[in-house]
This record gives structure tokens, sequence and C-alpha cells, in this order.
């Protein structure tokens, strides 16, 4: 009895331990933010929000500007001794007021469709 | 309260204290308002264009911060790369993307390597509160060079730990890919047993504060947490052990923590 009383002490508070823990999540979840973003529970009216479909690394060369990596990557690896213009001023790096998110997944997309 | 409930209960603080090193899940239900987290996510990309970084470290708080263990201070890391981003509508936009290493929803012992952007990161943390370490210029373009071959896949191991060792490649989690990335990018290798051997030379992780008898037990009781691959204390990669590294070596820029009100502090 003794040894069972441990062994209840023991798992009872796993249950806390568990719920407390960040928990492997499910498509529910994601489908939840995506659904509070395209019908736009708390979010602001000003707020434009959109799904990503493709994405492209923006590297930069010296005085060039912003090339994509593809091109970049050769004379990335030229640079890597050291020698990149460091007297150059940084260029500001403009940031999009859009929210961007990643594609639902295809349960989501699924989901959101109407029965046929 | 018996002695044997005493003992029960400092078992069970110390495995929560554990798993609360978790924190790669990719999707979580939002703890804040959907505008909270927009506004918040939409700051730390601003900070960090601010600071003029192409490719930075990025940290979430996964956790509630008072359960964090000692020495940790984020539970999910990631590599953000300044991008151009093509939306839906066929328009393009500029921000940054995220390369992360998430558990599997329905396996936590497995991982996958997802792209997602800042307000998909931020969505379920416990705080909104961000890690950014900015690497030196010339390791960020080495980063991004690396993202664009591809290497962030190539070095993914799916086997996950919770606790991976990243002086071996038995398990990998979010923060050791990170490191094995950066590793790649500085190295200009992707070759593993080199990496591994440069982060068994030049890193130094962090000790996981949770005695043996504890982490047996709570591999019992959770996939994640897996300790063959280690002797010894248990020792991983954790976001500020990151920022040490570049730092012990010249290459960093700076590494800032930035809270919900948009205050930035040094890390």
């Amino acid at each position: 009895m003794k040894i069972k009383g441990f062994l209840l002490t023991l798992l009872i508070p796993f249950a806390t331990f568990n719920a407390n823990a960040e928990s492997a999540s499910d498509n529910a979840s994601a489908a939840s933010k995506h659904s509070v973003l395209a019908v736009g529970h708390g979010v602001a009216s000003t707020a434009q929000v959109a799904s990503a479909v493709a994405v492209v690394p923006l590297a930069t060369i010296g005085s060039v500007g912003e090339v994509s990596t593809q091109a970049a990557n050769g004379l990335a690896k030229l640079a890597s001794g050291g020698n990149k213009a460091k007297n150059q001023a940084p260029e500001t790096l403009k940031i999009s007021e859009i929210t961007i998110t990643a594609q639902r997944s295809p349960k989501e997309a699924m989901q959101n469709k109407d029965d046929i | 309260m018996n002695l044997l409930n005493i003992r029960a209960l400092c078992l069970m603080c110390g495995l929560l204290t554990l798993n609360a090193t978790a924190g790669s899940q990719q999707s979580q239900p939002a703890r804040f308002e959907a505008n909270q987290i927009i506004e918040f996510s939409k700051s730390v990309e601003k900070f960090a264009a601010s600071k003029h970084a192409r490719a930075f470290i990025i940290g979430r708080v996964g956790q509630p911060e008072n359960k964090l263990p000692k020495g940790i201070r984020f539970t999910h890391t990631a590599i953000a790369v300044y991008s151009q981003i093509q939306l839906e509508s066929g328009d393009l936009a500029n921000g940054y993307a995220i390369y992360n290493l998430y558990q599997q929803a329905d396996n936590p012992k497995r991982s996958d390597i997802v792209i997602d952007y800042p307000v998909d990161f931020f969505w379920g943390a416990q705080a909104m509160t961000a890690g950014v370490i900015i690497p030196s210029q010339q390791v960020q373009q080495a980063l991004i060079s690396a993202i664009s071959e591809g290497v962030h896949i190539e070095l993914h191991n799916p086997k996950y730990s919770v606790i991976a060792n990243p002086n071996n490649n038995k398990y990998q989690n979010c923060t050791e890919h990170t490191l094995n990335v950066l590793n790649a990018a500085i190295y200009d290798s992707t070759d593993m047993s080199t990496i591994k051997q440069t982060i068994r030379q030049y890193f130094q992780p962090q000790t996981v504060h949770v005695s043996g008898f504890k982490l047996a037990l709570g591999g019992l009781f959770s996939d994640d947490i897996r300790t063959s691959d280690h002797k010894g204390k248990p020792r991983t990669v954790t976001f500020s052990t990151i920022a040490q590294y570049l730092s012990q070596y010249d290459l960093i820029d700076g590494a800032y923590v930035m809270a919900q009100n948009g205050n930035v502090t040094q890390l």
C-alpha cells in the first residue's frame, strides 16, 4: 500500500507536469492562428495580413546594392577574407508593414473549404 | 505532508524545470491578442533592420519565464534572414524569413525544418520577449550563403532530444541545429565530423542542472528527453551560449533582449 501510495503521489503531479509543458501541438492550433488572422479578431483594421508563397534571401555586395543570394553566393565567399568595404555606410533595410505568415497546412486548407 | 510526498514534489519540480528547456513546437495556441503579437513581431523585425542585420539568431520564450531553468532564457532558437518574400497576391515584400527546426506535432521525437515568419514564430510564445544575436557582417554573409545553398537542410538530423548533446550528432534540437549551421558557415564546411570537432574544441555548452535520476525518470514520461548521447552531466546548446561563443571569437555585432514594451537591453 505504501508503494502504491508513493507511485500515485509520483504520477499525479505528472499530469500537471505535462499540462504545463509546451505540448506538441496539432494542426488545430495552427488553424486557429490562420483563422484569427483571416477573420481579423484582435487584429487592427490597418493590419494587412498575407501568406508567403516564396522567399529569396537578400545579400549585399559592397556598393552594388541588394541582389538575390543565388547571385551573391560566389562573391560573398570571395569577400570572406574580410576585405568588405567597411567604410561604406550600411544601407537601410526596409521592412514591409504587411504581416506575413507561412502558408496554412494542407489539413487546414481542407478544413476551410465549404462542404461539397 | 509526509516524507514521500515531499520527495515526489521535489522530483516533479526538477522535471518541470527540465522540460522548460523544450519549446521547439511550431504551432502553439496564442497567449496574447493577435494585435499584440503582430505589433511585437514587427517591432523585432524593425529593430533587427535598424541594426543592419541581414541574418541574425532569434530566440523566443516558450515557457513561463519563472519556470525556466538556471542558465536558460529562451526555449526556441532559429536563424532569421532578411529576404524578399513573394505573397499570394504576387506582390513582393521585404522582411525576415525564419529557418527553424521544429518538433513534429504528432511525434515529439522527430523534427522538421520549417520556414516561417515573425508572427508565426511568436504566435505561441509565453512572453512577448525576443532574443536577438547579430553576428558580424562577415558571418552574416556566410550564413546567408549557407542557407541559400540548403546547408540547414543538409545538416538536419530529425532525431530530436530537448537536451541534445552538441558534441555529437546522435540527436538534435533547434539550438544545436542553429549552432551546426553557424559553424558550417564559419568553416565553410558541411562535413558533420568537422563541425562537431570544432564545436568540441571551441564551444562551451550549458550544463543542464538536473540529476541523472530525474533525467532518467523524465525520459520515461516525455518522449523528447533523451540522454543516451551524454556521458556524465548533460550539456546542451542555449541561445546565450551561442552569443558567448560568437563573442569569445569576436564574431558578433550585438546580442539583445527585446521586451514587449519595446525596451531593448543587452543579453
